[in-house]
């Protein structure tokens, strides 16, 4: 059984090189191009890590993670952020919000794969 | 977390199919906490396929206990994350 | 005589524990301590050589620390307390134990002797470790200046401390990624994982009690180290100290973690990241610092550690008395007992004889001797029985595997219980009575206890409980089968007996007699045949068996809570209770078990039917000199015997009552093994013969060839 991983960004590229690296490794990947879209696609299911931006359009990381610590059958899912230089207080506001892990943008694919590697079980 | 309780050869064996995680642990422990009377348990995991540190504390926590009181515990099976766990931990359940 | 080496070595151990024994209790006794302690080495010396030499290495690894704990005591290095002698006792008889057990087996362990072993070496180590320790102290003081302060440890490794908070699993995180990341960076060398949860009950199982103790072999920095980490730095701590630091580093270590001091140090040891002396000297340091918890802690470890020891010996010793008990008996060839035991029944004969003989000629003095002689045969007749008898434990113990092994094919959880496992009766007993007992604990897991969920719904544990009893009473044996199961339905039971055609109603019929339906001949009230019990043989067996061993067996039931079986048995089979009477002027033994009252013929019967009016009932009789000389009993003096044909009285029609005897029970030999209603014969006082009735089938006799009854 293949882990799910969520990536939400709105640059399709980024999801694009994300999804790539992850599936690499043999984990499926769900795709989310705003906080709104991803509430709409995790409801009910189990994913084991969510990789999320902050500034997105619609509805904002920081937002998103706040809305998905409501529901129940996310309690526990990890959700890890991707911030920039300039964006320590969001990070700030993440981590209280509930999201432990962060990935400085701009990335390397192996930089995504250890930080993946640290927060989901094998 | 689909959970058999059932006696088979005077021992109480429980058998713990499918997910023992973070997400299952409270419903766990609830079910565990019932089997106040049993002598002997034995427990099969071997039908574990997702599996983290909360459900190892949990059945670390539990058998420690039952095994302090004197009670024999018995893990049967073994599936291989939980296997790994313990090995990677270096404790054995 | 044996030439196995490993017989000669059992019995040769037994002796030389008895002689470690003796040297013991003279320990114990304070008598020549020094010549005791000797010999006690020597002993168990040679033991453990011996078993060595015969290939059991187990006993011999057992004897050897043994065997340096007395040479420890010979040193004078440990001292001679009550506690140490107890615990010796213990492990003598531990070997003893190991000794029964190859004898037994031929292996010189199993699971849990090993066990057991543990447990004592345990207790011989405790006593050893103090004085190693006092030892160890001294050694230290002599080399203390030469150990700086500023002291490296040796560990060539790095050295990671995690703790992690309690809410650390409510951010979905998890240790377990971050250790296995940690192989990323090196190879972990060691690793402990400590989970400080709290008793189950009042665990959170959300909450995260994780701690880790690792040596990690690596060539990156310590920044790389900690970047591993870096995620979760807020939600643990994470203390990293490098190869070879300083003492000190790990001083704070150990004082900033939550754990027991010197638990802790002993984690770290174990993990490599100290040697014992380090900790020893990290220990030290910090004693002198303000802590003096650790002080106390060992005052308080030494103060409770030989109440637990003593708690454990206590116990212990109880079983050793036992022990010692065992040793006393010997075996004796049950042949050889019988012959003891006809020779003391023609005493008895012979006596009572003489007794009468006396008695006849009227000499005073020959009276008195005659008495004195019949009180002492009398004594040793008993004292022979006696020699016969063996607890009925060991038979109630080969059916705990019957228990488990049909409980498992029933699907019932079921659990053994043996209560008066000592009491004691006759050996053919023992033997004849397994097949019923067998198949009444099959009646009572296949039809007594329920399935798990169907007690449950009764309000019972879901465990099924069948109890093994055995007790005295009133000169008898009473061995009890007692499920905790659904009990008996008289219903069904008199419903069945009605179809079966073995009454035509059982309206008004007590409890009792519906019960005692199931001992008739063909009754069955499965309503399946299984593979247990449904094997053609019913209750009426279970009573024929009962009853050629001159028993009684009864059944006790409420529905919904128990069925009891009960058997009742003579003391013992050679002697019985009968009854005399007489018959065309031959003796006739009736087992007095069977017999219930006599009545005057002449007013009861009544004309040719053999049916006489008892008190308003009527009850079949059979007419003994009909049945055994084709003659009606024409005496006016005649009496009835009422006799139990089961639950069911018949009268005998006899010429003469003589009333009780005891009668010693002789074989009828091979030429008459097949005379049915005679089960042997007893010589009387005066030299003549009686014949033994076996009731039972002289009735079944009678009806078959007389139809009558």
């Amino acid at each position: 059984m293949k882990k799910l991983i969520m990536i939400i960004d709105d640059s399709a590229s980024l999801r694009q090189v994300v999804k790539m690296t992850l599936e690499k490794l043999g984990y499926e990947v769900l795709e989310a191009k705003d906080g709104q879209d991803a509430l709409n696609k995790v409801k009910g299911k189990k994913i084991h890590l969510i990789i999320t931006d902050l500034n997105m359009p619609v509805m904002d990381g920081i937002t998103f993670i706040k809305e998905l610590k409501k529901l129940p059958e996310h309690k526990f899912t990890p959700v890890m952020m991707l911030t920039t230089e300039s964006q320590q207080s969001k990070m700030m506001e993440g981590k209280a919000a509930g999201a432990k892990a962060w990935l400085v943008k701009p990335f390397k694919p192996e930089q995504i794969i250890a930080a993946v590697e640290k927060l989901i079980l094998p | 977390m689909p959970l058999k309780i059932f006696v088979e050869d005077e021992k109480l064996k429980i058998k713990i199919d499918g997910s023992l995680t973070i997400n299952e642990v409270l419903n766990m422990k609830k079910e565990l906490s019932k089997l106040i009377n049993a002598k002997n348990i034995n427990f099969d995991l071997s039908e574990i396929q997702e599996f983290d540190s909360a459900g190892f504390q949990l059945l670390y926590t539990f058998i420690r206990d039952k095994r302090k009181e004197g009670i024999t515990v018995i893990i049967d099976g073994i599936s291989e994350i939980v296997r790994n766990f313990q090995e990677t931990y270096n404790l054995e359940l | 005589m044996t030439t196995d080496p490993k017989d000669i070595f059992i019995e040769e151990g037994f002796e030389l524990l008895n002689i470690a024994e003796e040297s013991l209790l003279d320990l114990e006794s304070g008598e020549q301590t020094t010549e005791a302690v000797n010999n006690l080495f020597r002993v168990i010396h040679t033991f453990k050589g011996s078993a060595g030499i015969v290939g059991f290495d187990y006993l011999q690894s057992f004897a050897h620390r043994f065997e340096n704990f007395l040479d420890e005591i010979r040193a004078e290095r440990i001292y001679i307390t009550s506690d140490i002698i107890s615990l010796l006792l213990n492990c003598k008889d531990y070997l003893s134990q190991v000794l029964n057990h190859i004898k037994a087996t031929g292996k010189d362990y199993n699971e849990e002797i090993k066990q057991k072993g543990e447990e004592l070496l345990s207790y011989l180590d405790k006593y050893m470790v103090c004085h190693l320790e006092t030892d160890e102290i001294h050694l230290r003081k002599e080399k203390e200046p030469e150990i700086e302060l500023s002291e490296q440890v040796s560990s060539p490794y790095w050295h990671i401390s995690l703790r992690f908070n309690e809410d650390f699993f409510m951010t979905g995180m998890d240790p377990y990624p971050f250790i296995l990341y940690l192989t990323k960076l090196g190879k972990i060398v060691s690793i402990n994982t400590l989970i400080n949860s709290p008793s189950f009950l009042e665990f959170n199982p959300e909450k995260c009690y994780f701690g880790f103790e690792i040596q990690l072999d690596t060539e990156l920095d310590r920044k790389a180290i900690s970047d591993v980490f870096e995620y979760i730095m807020d939600d643990c701590s994470v203390i990293i100290i490098p190869p070879k630091s300083k003492i000190e580093e790990y001083v704070n270590l150990i004082q900033e973690l939550p754990e027991d001091n010197e638990l802790l140090g002993q984690i770290l040891v174990k993990s490599g990241a100290i040697t014992e002396r380090e900790l020893e000297r990290i220990l030290e340091i910090q004693k002198k610092g303000e802590n003096k918890k650790i002080g106390e802690l060992l005052i308080e470890k030494e103060k409770v550690e030989p109440q637990i020891i003593q708690a454990g010996l206590c116990k212990q010793s109880s079983i050793r008395e036992k022990k010692a008990l065992e040793q006393k008996s010997i075996r004796v060839d049950a042949g050889k007992l019988d012959k003891v035991l006809n020779i003391v029944g023609e005493l008895v004969t012979i006596t009572s004889g003489i007794m009468q003989r006396a008695k006849f000629i009227g000499d005073a003095k020959l009276d008195e001797f005659s008495s004195t002689l019949s009180r002492l045969v009398s004594d040793l007749r008993d004292h022979s029985m006696e020699l016969r008898m063996v607890p009925i434990g060991d038979t109630f113990s080969k059916f705990k595997r019957i228990v488990r092994d049909l409980g498992k094919e029933f699907g019932k959880e079921i659990e053994l219980e043996i209560i008066g496992g000592e009491t004691e009766l006759d050996k053919t007993f023992v033997e004849k009575l397994n097949d019923p007992l067998v198949h009444m604990i099959r009646n009572s897991i296949d039809h007594g206890i329920e399935k798990a969920e169907e007690r449950i719904q009764a309000g019972k544990p879901p465990k099924g409980k069948i109890t093994l009893k055995a007790y005295n009473e009133s000169g008898n044996i009473v061995i009890e089968v007692t499920d905790d199961g659904r009990g008996l339905d008289r219903e069904k039971i008199g419903k069945k007996a009605v179809e079966k055609g073995l009454i035509t109603s059982y309206a008004g019929m007590s409890d009792q007699e519906i019960f005692n339906l199931l001992f008739l001949p063909g009754f069955s009230t499965a309503e399946k045949v299984t593979n247990i019990s449904g094997r053609g043989v019913g209750m009426d067996v279970v009573r024929r068996n009962i009853e050629e061993l001159k028993g009684t067996v009864q059944i006790f039931s409420e529905k919904g809570k128990f069925t009891t079986v009960r058997i009742k048995l003579p003391l013992t089979l050679a002697i019985i209770d009968g009854f005399l009477v007489e018959v065309n002027r031959e003796n006739f033994v009736l087992p007095l078990s069977t017999v219930s009252e006599c009545i005057d013929a002449s007013k009861a019967i009544s004309t040719d039917r053999h049916y006489i009016n008892l008190r308003g009932k009527l009850l079949p009789f059979i007419d003994m000199n009909e049945l055994f000389y084709g003659k009606k009993t024409n005496n006016n003096n005649a009496n009835i015997v009422i006799v139990e044909y089961g639950e069911f009285p018949v009268g005998l029609v006899v010429d003469n009552i003589h009333g009780e005897i005891q009668a010693v029970i002789k074989s009828l030999g091979e030429l008459y093994k097949n005379v049915e209603f005679f089960s042997g014969a007893s010589i009387l006082g005066d030299g003549s013969i009686a014949l033994i009735v076996d009731v039972d089938r002289l009735i079944k006799f009678a009806q078959k060839n007389c139809k009558i009854c």
